[in-house]
């Protein structure tokens, strides 16, 4: 064989094997373009294909139905006439052949704008999340671009709604306290820098406690509806109304001079009362006690302004309900309402903290007519963080005022069980009173009966050791439940004093209502009795009422031996005070005087 | 830069022929392309006494070329610098596959080469690690590399690879196992490599090689590998013979070996092995291409006609030789038509050096590098 017919011959094996192997390989590209175009068709994502200039290769079918372009009508045509990009206003969101020639001269992948629709052929938009990325040939050049984009329109509702549930109150879809702050601040931080003036209402209905407690609940939500509708229409488009919670509402009224801001909230006041609210033929008179405050001076915070505009309109409830309140920054119940508030959040952190303390006073015999035991008056502190010591008289009021006096009787009841059931014998036979405060929250608390007899379950102490002391305010305040716990408290063989007797109705016709053992004389009368004879009639006049009814009777804030003597002749039973008896700790005075040997005339 | 090429005579060289064709100034560098023969000893003595001041270096070579004519018998190629200061420098680097050259001596080599922008180098055909050499300067070079062209000597082709080796010569010194580089002054080159092979077979990849010896492609022994293509009707064609026209052509994956030949040196020797001229290495992907006489000639005639240098030098595939045959002129003439005339001298190589189509530095086989000469403005 020649070198010619030889190197065909090589040439004829290498063309069976070539061919052989072009065949393999057209196979694999087959399979592979099948693998490829199923994928394209099967997954959720809406891909299209373009060229060098810009011109649609390829839809795949999510493509085909986001753009409303079938792939043979599209191919040809320019990508931005098929993949019409627009924000969320509907306007161009971008040229989008300088956004394929960026991505084919940058050669990377880039992601397109955030919050961007996509408009179909039809004009349907569909909200997207696209990225356009450029395609290369085996020897790396740019052929063109693939867009592969998603419909997120059912995410982006999703997230516009839960962005919206978190600033918006559900039931009235008013903007909540967190969002109306925000906007507040703003408001704040604008009249700083720009001096403008705003206007801050706190509303809050007059009789929504009343329409829930009779009507029930839905027709308490139907009137906030209603006065949602009413304050909506009495607004301008750039002011803002949120609930603050419950019943009330905060108005905030951006770049309105003050004289204006009030001639405005008046005309919303008088329009809530155009017409009563009807709620299955009952009839209710839709009023509001309005607190109004002007932002305009710098330096006050969000919750300053809020706290003033409360103030306020606590005010304009004071006042008789169903008007609007200025507020004046030097009002001092505002100063004092600020510090309360401020003790409020004391108390609320000495109770988590449980860093209340019981001390101790004891209450000294002068009569025969006196029992034998040890009698003592349990009383509260508080002690701070830095070990600073509070009476009461620094506190109760604003736990009167903001509900938490129940929580502090429960802490007292609780606590004073337990220390009594943890005392070493012989004190609870030498006992004979522990006298223990209520306040006239809990004389109307129908659950306190239940919470007492529980802990005096749980910590055994004698029910007759136990003196609970009530004002002669509180009972009459809420004379009817407090009978009625005194009663049922009563039959368990607890015991009750009435405490400051003298200061108030120092009507002696309820002592014959409510089951009570122990009178006790208001200091008042008391030290100056020596000498004014008008007080020392006081006295001795109460005292003999309430032996006659049958009562043993304490003089309180005895301070001094000439006192003791007077109240001795006048035949009061015992005596308590400084000068009788100072308060400490409660296991310290309860220890020393068993120590010494208790009940002994003093 | 004036340059000419004297076509020897066979046997010893007449001094005063060789004074003639360099009258009247002796030439400033003398290269030579001798046969190895007996004479070779007695022509290097000869062009001493006929150009003792003259730089002259060379190599064993079985054919030279002088300008179109196509010889055994030893080509010259003679050069005078226009210009004072301009020139070449010679160095001798030793060394061999067993023990290759150290360190200092590659990275000098490297600095030199870096600052003249390039060279020439002419080693041992058999004995030198001229492909390692490569690696290594290409590892020390900065990038873009400079241009690196040049040959292995050859000698008269024993079957097997002998202790004599391929020798370079510089003076009147023949070298073995060594390597000359010439790094110029004042001159300016450039390189082309001439192919003429057309792919012929799908791509494989080798999976088993070590240094110029194939053991496995796709993982088939190597001559399993060759047999299902050079088996005509039940019998295995002649080999290496017949490989010389199916050459083995690199398609990457790295990028310098994008393009580059390796010629069948010797089949199933050892046995189930495959050597080439040139290194293989595991991952390789090759497929064999196909050309014959004709196909190379059309592509030396289709060389770009461009401004035409002072001189050229021609390191010609000794594979290529092998497939020409009496056509080996009509190549050669060929080039040196594209020249314009300019003088030519070169020889067929045992493997040429050149740049490759990723501009690094390429050991090929099948090939032939053609290096353009030009002195530049002084």
């Amino acid at each position: 064989m020649n070198p010619v017919e030889l190197d065909n011959a090589v040439l004829r094996n290498l063309l069976a094997y070539t061919t052989r192997a072009y065949e393999e390989q057209m196979r694999a590209l087959a399979a592979e373009k099948e693998a490829a175009q199923v994928t394209l068709a099967s997954i959720g994502d809406g891909v299209l294909a373009s060229d060098r200039e810009g011109r649609v290769k390829y839809l795949n079918p999510v493509a085909e139905r986001l753009t409303g372009w079938s792939g043979a009508e599209a191919a040809g045509r320019l990508v931005a006439e098929v993949f019409r990009l627009t924000d969320e206003t509907g306007g161009s969101a971008g040229d989008m052949a300088a956004l394929l020639g960026r991505s084919i001269a940058d050669g990377s992948g880039l992601r397109l704008a955030e919050r961007i629709s996509l408009e179909s052929r039809d004009g349907r938009r569909y909200a997207v999340e696209s990225t356009c990325t450029p395609m290369r040939d085996a020897a790396g050049e740019t052929v063109g671009t693939v867009i592969v984009f998603q419909d997120v329109s059912n995410q982006r509702l999703l997230a516009l709604q839960l962005a919206h549930q978190a600033t918006h109150d559900e039931l009235t879809g008013l903007l909540n306290r967190q969002a109306f702050c925000a906007h507040l601040e703003r408001a704040i931080d604008e009249s700083r820098r720009e001096g403008t003036t705003h206007a801050l209402c706190y509303m809050d209905l007059d009789q929504f406690k009343l329409v829930n407690e009779t009507c029930g609940h839905p027709a308490g939500d139907e009137l906030l509806r209603r006065v949602t509708v009413l304050l909506q229409a009495g607004l301008r488009a750039e002011d803002l109304a949120a609930r603050l919670g419950g019943d009330e509402f905060g108005i905030l009224l951006p770049r309105c001079p003050f004289p204006e801001a009030e001639r405005r909230i008046a005309a919303l006041h008088r329009a809530l009362q155009v017409s009563p609210y009807v709620w299955q033929e009952k009839s209710f008179a839709v009023e509001a006690s309005i607190g109004l405050v002007p932002i305009a001076r710098p330096g006050k915070s969000a919750a300053h302004l809020l706290a003033a505009a409360d103030h306020a309109c606590y005010l304009a409830k004071e006042k008789g309900r169903n008007r609007i309140q200025v507020y004046q920054e030097d009002d001092a119940e505002f100063v004092r309402r600020h510090d309360e508030m401020n003790w409020v959040v004391r108390i609320h952190q000495t109770l988590q903290e449980n860093r209340f303390r019981l001390f101790s006073q004891e209450i000294r015999p002068l009569s025969e007519r006196a029992g034998q035991g040890l009698y003592f008056e349990v009383l509260l502190r508080m002690i701070e963080d830095d070990g600073t010591l509070h009476l009461p008289s620094d506190f109760i009021r604003a736990a009167e005022r903001y509900g938490l006096m129940r929580a502090i009787d429960r802490w007292v009841v609780r606590q004073c069980a337990e220390t009594l059931s943890a005392q070493p014998e012989p004190f609870l036979s030498s006992l004979g009173t522990c006298a223990i405060n209520l306040s006239a929250v809990s004389l109307g608390d129908d659950a306190f009966l239940d919470y007492v007899l529980e802990q005096f379950q749980r910590y055994p102490v004698p029910a007759e050791k136990i003196c609970f002391e009530i004002t002669e305010t509180a009972a009459i305040e809420n004379l009817p439940q407090a009978t009625r716990l005194l009663t049922t408290l009563s039959g368990h063989g607890f015991r009750f004093a009435l405490d400051d007797f003298g200061t108030g109705m120092s009507s002696y016709s309820y002592l014959k209502e409510i089951p009570v053992s122990i009178l006790k004389i208001d200091g008042k009368f008391i030290n100056d009795m020596v000498t004014d004879s008008l007080d020392r009639a006081m006295v001795e006049s109460i005292n003999q009422v309430g032996h006659v009814m049958g009562l043993q009777t304490v003089a309180e804030g005895v301070g001094s031996g000439a006192v003791v003597e007077r109240l001795r002749s006048l035949g009061v039973d015992y005596a308590q005070g400084y000068w009788v008896s100072p308060p400490g700790p409660i296991e310290g005075v309860w220890a020393a005087r068993v120590e010494a040997g208790g009940g002994k005339l003093f | 830069m004036r340059s000419r090429t004297v076509h020897l005579s066979p046997g010893p060289c007449p001094v005063e022929r060789l004074r003639a064709a360099s009258a009247p100034r002796d030439p400033d560098l003398v290269l030579g392309f001798l046969p190895p023969d007996e004479h070779l000893q007695g022509s290097l003595r000869a062009l001493a006494a006929a150009w003792p001041e003259s730089q002259r270096f060379g190599c064993e070579a079985v054919t030279q070329f002088a300008d179109s004519v196509v010889t055994q018998a030893g080509s010259l190629q003679l050069f005078w610098f226009e210009h004072p200061g301009h020139g070449a420098a010679i160095e001798v680097l030793s060394g061999s596959h067993e023990a290759p050259p150290g360190e200092p001596e590659v990275a000098g080599l490297a600095r030199r080469l870096e600052r003249a922008g390039g060279g020439l180098l002419l080693a041992d055909g058999v004995r030198f690690p001229a492909e390692d050499l490569l690696g290594r300067l290409a590892a020390r070079l900065p990038r873009p590399l400079p241009l690196l062209a040049g040959g292995l000597a050859s000698r008269r082709e024993p079957a097997r690879l002998d202790a004599a080796g391929a020798r370079v010569f510089y003076g009147e010194e023949v070298l073995p196992s060594a390597c000359l580089a010439l790094t110029w002054s004042g001159v300016s080159l450039r390189a082309l490599v001439v192919r003429g092979w057309n792919p012929a077979s799908p791509v494989y990849t080798v999976t088993r090689a070590a240094g110029n010896v194939l053991h496995e492609i796709d993982g088939e022994p190597a001559t399993a590998w060759y047999a299902r293509f050079f088996t005509v009707a039940g019998v295995l064609a002649p080999l290496p013979e017949t490989a010389f026209r199916f050459p083995l052509i690199l398609e990457g994956p790295a990028p310098e070996r994008q393009g580059v030949y390796r010629t069948m040196r010797a089949f199933d020797d050892p046995p189930g092995t495959v050597t080439f001229w040139g290194s293989l290495r595991n991952g390789d992907r090759v497929r064999l291409g196909m050309g014959n006489d004709v196909s190379l000639v059309r592509t030396a005639a289709g060389l770009p006609a461009g401004a035409a240098p002072e001189a050229a030098i021609l390191y010609s595939c000794i594979g290529r030789e092998a497939v020409l045959g009496g056509m080996a002129v009509d190549e050669l003439a060929a080039i040196h038509g594209a020249l314009g005339g300019a003088a030519l001298s070169g020889f067929f190589t045992y493997g040429e050096i050149g740049p490759s189509a990723s501009g690094g530095l390429a050991f090929y086989n099948q090939t032939a590098v053609l290096v353009l000469l030009q002195e530049m403005p002084a």
